[in-house]
């Protein structure tokens, strides 16, 4: 299931609407200074702001509501927890009192300023990295990091990370395909079954990456013929893009 | 578990990048060195890292529980590759994480890389080096050290939770340290045992079937002939 969730955004990264045709340096650049700004300014007004101008965003490039949901519900649970336990423990005026076990737990004012902030914070901080990955495929995000000076091993290593997850995901679940049919994973909660499965587990891990270090060889290969010479090619921007910029266009 | 943007202050973001940078500085400077003599580096540690990143990705049964949990990953790769180039390899994965599956963020990219690359890599290699110095075999060693760097990393990331806390004071620092080390715990010490056991029988089987790569990487000293 994790892998259908990436390969959707994968390919809404591939449609064509106004946020994919901007270029990927002003949408890097642009979330960068949001997030910025975002740590710097007190308070839940930019926060929502931020949020309310995304999902406007989001809703006008017809990205899935599911997706968006899911992504925002995870961090959001954590925060729900960081959000009582600040609620509960910050000192300040209280506002209520809960009995508990026979203790009084006092919620405070300034705890509730703050939770509210730091839930504001993550949902708008996780809503802006996922307008950036629906609308940037993970190439163009690569050259833009490298023209904003990032590290150029880090962007490498990550564009072919990227390229071979998928390809070591489909050999990896077929190992787990053919483990599964030889009852590799029983059913059941016993100890033996339980061993059973860490071991197939283990084989598992181990065989792809057994397959990964064969495929690094004849990946180079590859490139080798290609001329690679220790540096990846291409991506050297010569002017910003304007094209197909305008919102009627 | 990764600290999502938004959870920590500015300031606390700013001191992780900063700490974080040194371990990175010191990854990429090997990795450039590394690569200048041996021309299939970097590819193969793309290709390392989208396995480690795949393996991370899986669910392991845990026992007790009858949920499934997800390994860390990193002092696996540390073991492989060596200690601050897997440092390199985590900031690479946590960052496609970060951008591409909005899982992690970008500000506490500093604080992340912190706690799963640098305490996990530097933990679990320093850990199995000492255990293969002790004598004991590849497997356990390296069972050990996914353990130990398991617990390092969630005690890692509780700290910096705590720490990053907006407006805390001393006491409520270590209150809350304690309240997210408990929230950890039922979930992570299963999950470190578990780490720690498919971390070592990986390796076993990697030596059982194909001892060259570990050759290779300079993990096993090759038997003289």
């Amino acid at each position: 299931m994790i892998k259908e969730s990436y390969f959707a955004v994968d390919a809404l990264t591939q449609r064509d609407n106004l946020f994919t045709r901007m270029d990927a340096r002003v949408k890097v650049i642009l979330s960068i200074t949001a997030l910025i700004v975002l740590l710097a300014i007190p308070g839940v007004k930019f926060a929502l702001g931020l949020v309310g101008l995304i999902m406007a965003a989001l809703f006008l490039i017809r990205i899935p509501l599911k997706l968006v949901i899911g992504r925002i519900a995870v961090p959001l649970i954590f925060g729900i927890f960081v959000f009582l336990l600040l609620l509960f423990f910050q000192n300040g005026h209280p506002i209520f009192t809960l009995h508990v076990l026979g203790s009084n737990i006092a919620g405070t004012r300034e705890g509730f300023i703050l939770g509210t902030t730091i839930l504001a914070r993550i949902t708008a901080s996780v809503s802006l990295l996922l307008f950036l990955s629906v609308t940037t495929p993970v190439h163009e995000l690569g050259h833009a990091l490298i023209y904003l000076r990032f590290p150029k091993v880090i962007v490498e290593i990550m564009l072919l990370t990227y390229r071979y997850l998928f390809v070591l995901w489909d050999e990896g679940m077929r190992i787990r395909q053919a483990q599964t049919l030889r009852m590799g994973y029983p059913d059941g909660r016993g100890i033996r079954t339980w061993k059973r499965s860490v071991k197939s587990i283990s084989t598992l891990m181990a065989m792809v990456f057994i397959r990964a270090y064969d495929r690094a060889e004849s990946t180079f290969d590859a490139m080798q013929a290609r001329a690679y010479n220790g540096n990846v090619t291409g991506g050297h921007y010569k002017s910003w893009k304007t094209k197909g910029m305008q919102p009627w266009s | 578990m990764h600290i999502q943007d938004g959870f920590l202050t500015g300031q606390w973001a700013v001191t992780w990048f900063g700490t974080a940078s040194v371990f990175v500085a010191k990854g990429i400077y090997d990795v450039t060195k590394k690569a200048e003599k041996i021309l299939m580096f970097k590819p193969l540690l793309g290709l390392v890292s989208a396995a480690v990143f795949f393996i991370s990705l899986l669910p392991i049964p845990v026992p007790i529980t009858g949920t499934s949990s997800h390994p860390c990953g990193t002092p696996l790769a540390a073991i492989l590759v060596g200690p601050f180039v897997s440092i390199v390899l985590s900031v690479v994965s946590l960052l496609l994480q970060a951008l591409f599956f909005a899982h992690g963020g970008i500000t506490t990219l500093g604080a992340n890389v912190m706690s799963e690359g640098v305490i996990g890599s530097l933990v679990g290699y320093v850990i199995f080096r000492l255990g293969r110095k002790m004598g004991f075999s590849l497997g356990i060693a390296a069972g050990i050290a996914g353990f130990a760097g398991d617990i390092a990393v969630y005690c890692t990331t509780s700290l910096e939770l705590a720490l990053g806390m907006p407006g805390v004071h001393n006491l409520t620092a270590a209150k809350a340290f304690l309240a997210f080390s408990g929230l950890y715990l039922p979930t992570q010490l299963p999950l470190a045992i578990l780490e720690g056991l498919v971390t070592g029988a990986m390796l076993k089987y990697i030596a059982k079937v194909r001892p060259d790569i570990l050759y290779n990487l300079g993990i096993l000293e090759k038997p003289e002939k």
